[in-house]
C-alpha cells in the first residue's frame, strides 16, 4: 500500500514536472515565437524603409536629374541608378554597363578628358575627389545634353584601387538659359555705345547698370547720334520685359533710330517713324523713349518724348526742372498724331539728365517721391557729369538694383573768359564736331563774322594738318588752345607726332592758307612734336 | 556717304549740274569726290559745280576740285565752279588760287550760260 502510494507520489510529481518542463517549454516556445516574430516584423519594417529610402533617393535623383554610379574597380562591374540610365536616354537597367559602354555616350573630346582623369587619379593610387568635369553625351535618338560629374575614389589597406562612385546631373537646361542669358547680356552691351563721342566743348557721361541677383537682363538702352550741322541726337529708351526678346527689340529700336535721326531733323517725325516701326514690326512690344537734338552751337533743343520718365535739367545755379512737355504715348501704339515737340535752352553749365525708371522707381514709395528726390540730389551736386552719375546712381538706388537702369547726361561747358582748350584724337571724324564748338566760341568773344570765318577755316586747316602728317598710320592726340589777349585771338594747335614733308596735291596749302587768312603763323617742330601758333586781330575788316 | 555733306545731280542734256550741301573736309573729302565722280555721266561735256549751299571747305576739298579739273581736263571736258560773293567758302578758293585752274563764277545763271564752243567733241 505504502509502496503504490509512493509510486502515485512519484507519478504525479513526474507528470508535474513534466507538466511544468511542457509548460517551461511551450512558455520559451512562445517566447522565441514572439521574439521571431518581432524580428520579422522589424525587418520587414527595416525592409520597407530601405525600400522606400529607396524609392526616395529615385525620386529625387528623378526631379534633381541626378544619378548615381558605382565601379567596383577589381570586377570591374558597374552599376548605374535608374535615374542615370533615363539621364542616358535608356529604360532604367536596360543593360549591364561597364567602364567602357559608361564612356562610350560620351563625346570623343570629353571621353579622352574623362579617361586621363581617371587614369591619373588610379595612379595616384589614394582616397580621393576627382576633378569635377562637364562633359557632352550623345542620346541614341541624337539628342545632346551636357552633364555635370563628380566622382570619389576608395583604395584599399594596400593603397590599391577599390571602388570608385559618383554623381552625375543633367545640367543641360540650365546651361540653356545660362546661354540665352549671356547672348542676352553680350547683345545689350554690345548695343550701348562702347564709348560716348569726344565733343569739344560739351561734358558727356553714361551708366548702365543691370538689375542685380537674378538672372534677367533688361531693354534700356541709351544712345548719342552725331548729326548733320554739328547738331547731336540724344537718346533714351526702355523696353518693356527682359531677356532675349527684350534685347533683341531693343537693338532694332535703336539701329531704327541711328537712321532715322540721320535723315529726320525733327525729333518729332522720328518718334512717329519709331512708332510706326514698333507697331507694325514687332508685335505687342511697348517701348518709351525719348529723343532730343541739342544744336551745339545755340544750346537749343528740340525733343519729343514717348511715354518716358521726364528729362530733368539742372541749371548751373543749382535750380531743377522737369521737360515735361513733348509728351506722346509709348511706341507701339501706332498713334494716328504727329507727336508733341517741345524746344528749350540749354544755356552753358546746366545739365541734361536723361534716365530710366529703375532709377526713380522704388517698391515701397510712389514714382514721384522719387522724381522729386532726383531732382533734389542733382541739384544740390555740383560734380562733374561722371561723378553726378555715379553720386546719383549710389544715393538713389545703392546697391539694391531691382530693375535696370540707364544713366546719361551732358553738359555745356562754360566758355569762361574766352580761353577754351580742348584735347582729341587726331582723327578726321573730329574735326566737324570740333567746328561747331569753334564757332560757339567766336560767338561768346564777339568775334566780327568775317573773321569768324578765317580763324574757323585756320584752325580746321591747323587741326587737320596734325590729323594728317603727325602720327603716320599711328594714334595720337591733338590739343587746341584758344584763349583772347588785348582783343587778339591766340590760337595754339599742338601734337606729339612727327611731321612727314606734306605731298601731293593736298599737303600744299595748309601753310600758305594759314599764312593768308592769319596775321601771324609760327610753327615749332620739336622732337616732343609740333606746335603752330596762330593771331588773328577780332575786330572786323577783311586783311586780304 | 558722310552726314556732313549731301550731293545732288541735274542732267540737262551734255550738261550735268552738281550741287554740294554742307561741309567738305578731310573727313569726307574722297566721299564726295566719289559722289560727283558717280554724278558725271559718260555723255556728259559740261560739267557745273555749285558751292553755293557749301558751308566750309578746307585745303583737302580744294584738292579733291583740283583733282577732279585734272580728270575732266585729260578726257576734255569742262568744269566750272559756282561761288557767290557772300559764301563762307570765298576766301578758300581764293587764297589757293583755285580761280587760276578752274574758271569760277559768282551766280549759277553765268556758269551755266557759258559755252565754250571751242571744245571739240569727245574724239572717241
Amino acid at each position: 500500500m505504502t509502496e503504490r502510494i509512493h509510486a502515485h507520489e512519484a507519478l504525479e510529481r513526474a507528470a508535474g514536472e513534466l507538466e511544468e518542463r511542457v509548460r517551461q517549454r511551450t512558455s520559451q516556445l512562445s517566447a522565441t515565437n514572439q521574439r521571431l516574430n518581432r524580428e520579422i516584423a522589424e525587418r520587414e519594417e527595416t525592409g520597407r524603409a530601405l525600400r522606400q529610402r529607396e524609392g526616395q533617393l529615385a525620386e529625387a535623383q528623378q526631379v534633381a536629374h541626378i544619378g548615381s554610379w558605382e565601379w567596383l574597380i577589381p570586377q570591374n562591374r558597374v552599376s548605374w541608378s535608374d535615374e542615370l540610365y533615363r539621364i542616358h536616354g535608356h529604360a532604367p537597367q536596360a543593360f549591364p554597363v561597364t567602364f567602357e559602354t559608361a564612356v562610350e555616350h560620351v563625346t570623343a573630346h570629353d571621353a579622352a578628358r574623362i579617361r586621363s582623369n581617371v587614369e591619373a587619379a588610379l595612379r595616384r593610387a589614394g582616397d580621393q575627389d576627382l576633378p569635377t568635369i562637364e562633359y557632352r553625351i550623345t542620346r541614341p535618338d541624337g539628342a545632346e545634353r551636357v552633364l555635370l560629374g563628380k566622382a570619389k575614389l576608395r583604395v584599399g589597406p594596400n593603397r590599391e584601387p577599390r571602388r570608385m562612385f559618383g554623381t552625375v546631373q543633367d545640367v543641360t537646361e540650365g546651361k540653356q538659359a545660362e546661354r540665352e542669358h549671356r547672348i542676352a547680356e553680350t547683345l545689350q552691351r554690345s548695343l550701348l555705345p562702347d564709348r560716348l563721342p569726344e565733343l569739344p566743348g560739351i561734358l558727356l557721361a553714361a551708366r548702365y547698370v543691370p538689375a542685380g541677383g537674378d538672372m534677367r537682363v533688361g531693354g534700356d538702352w541709351y544712345d548719342v547720334v552725331q548729326l548733320p550741322g554739328g547738331h547731336v541726337g540724344l537718346a533714351i529708351g526702355d523696353v518693356a520685359g527682359h531677356g532675349l526678346r527684350a534685347a533683341s527689340t531693343m537693338g532694332q529700336v535703336r539701329m531704327a533710330l541711328r537712321a532715322y535721326a540721320l535723315e529726320e531733323p525733327s525729333p518729332a517725325r522720328v518718334v512717329r517713324r519709331l512708332d510706326q516701326l514698333v507697331s507694325r514690326l514687332l508685335g505687342s512690344e511697348v517701348v518709351t523713349l525719348v529723343y532730343l537734338v541739342v544744336d551745339l552751337d545755340s544750346g537749343m533743343v528740340r525733343f519729343a518724348n514717348a511715354g518716358h520718365p521726364p528729362p530733368l535739367v539742372v541749371e548751373a545755379g543749382g535750380r531743377a526742372c522737369y521737360l515735361e512737355h513733348g509728351l506722346a504715348p509709348p511706341l507701339g501704339c501706332d498713334h494716328p498724331e504727329l507727336p508733341a515737340e517741345a524746344t528749350f535752352r540749354l544755356t552753358p553749365g546746366s545739365t541734361l539728365l536723361l534716365f530710366t525708371d529703375g532709377l526713380v522707381e522704388r517698391r515701397d514709395a510712389p514714382i514721384c517721391a522719387g522724381l522729386d528726390r532726383l531732382a533734389r540730389l542733382a541739384a544740390a551736386c555740383d560734380d562733374d557729369v561722371d561723378a553726378l552719375c555715379e553720386q546719383l546712381l549710389r544715393r538713389m538706388v545703392g546697391d539694391d538694383v531691382a530693375d535696370d537702369i540707364a544713366l546719361l547726361a551732358l553738359r555745356p561747358v562754360p566758355l569762361v573768359g574766352g580761353r577754351l582748350v580742348v584735347r582729341l584724337p587726331a582723327e578726321p571724324r573730329v574735326l566737324a564736331p570740333l567746328r561747331q564748338t569753334l564757332r560757339r566760341w567766336l560767338r561768346e568773344v564777339d568775334a566780327a563774322p568775317d573773321v569768324a570765318d578765317d580763324l574757323l577755316l585756320a584752325c580746321g586747316e591747323a587741326c587737320a594738318n596734325v590729323i594728317q602728317h603727325a602720327y603716320g598710320a599711328k594714334e595720337g592726340g591733338l590739343e587746341m588752345d584758344l584763349a583772347v589777349r588785348d582783343g587778339t585771338a591766340e590760337v595754339t594747335v599742338r601734337d606729339h607726332g612727327s611731321w612727314r614733308r606734306p605731298s601731293g596735291v593736298d599737303g600744299g596749302h595748309g601753310l600758305p592758307l594759314l599764312r593768308a587768312l592769319m596775321d601771324a603763323v609760327k610753327v615749332q617742330s620739336g622732337p616732343d612734336g609740333t606746335v603752330v601758333r596762330l593771331e588773328r586781330r577780332l575786330s572786323g575788316g577783311s586783311r586780304a | 556717304m558722310s552726314d556732313l555733306a549731301w550731293v545732288e545731280d541735274e542732267q540737262q542734256g551734255t550738261l550735268c549740274l552738281v550741287r554740294v550741301h554742307g561741309e567738305v573736309d578731310l573727313s569726307n573729302a574722297q566721299d564726295v569726290a566719289a559722289a560727283i565722280g558717280r554724278a558725271v555721266r559718260q555723255e556728259a561735256r559740261r560739267l557745273v559745280v555749285d558751292l553755293t549751299d557749301t558751308t566750309y571747305l578746307d585745303s583737302a576739298g580744294v584738292a579733291l576740285l583740283l583733282r577732279l579739273a585734272t580728270r575732266l581736263q585729260a578726257r576734255r571736258r569742262q568744269l566750272r565752279l559756282v561761288v557767290p560773293f557772300n559764301s563762307p567758302v570765298r576766301r578758300v578758293v581764293e587764297f589757293t588760287g583755285l580761280p587760276r585752274v578752274i574758271p569760277v563764277e559768282t551766280r549759277l545763271e553765268d556758269a551755266l550760260a557759258h559755252r565754250d564752243e571751242t571744245l571739240p567733241d569727245d574724239p572717241r
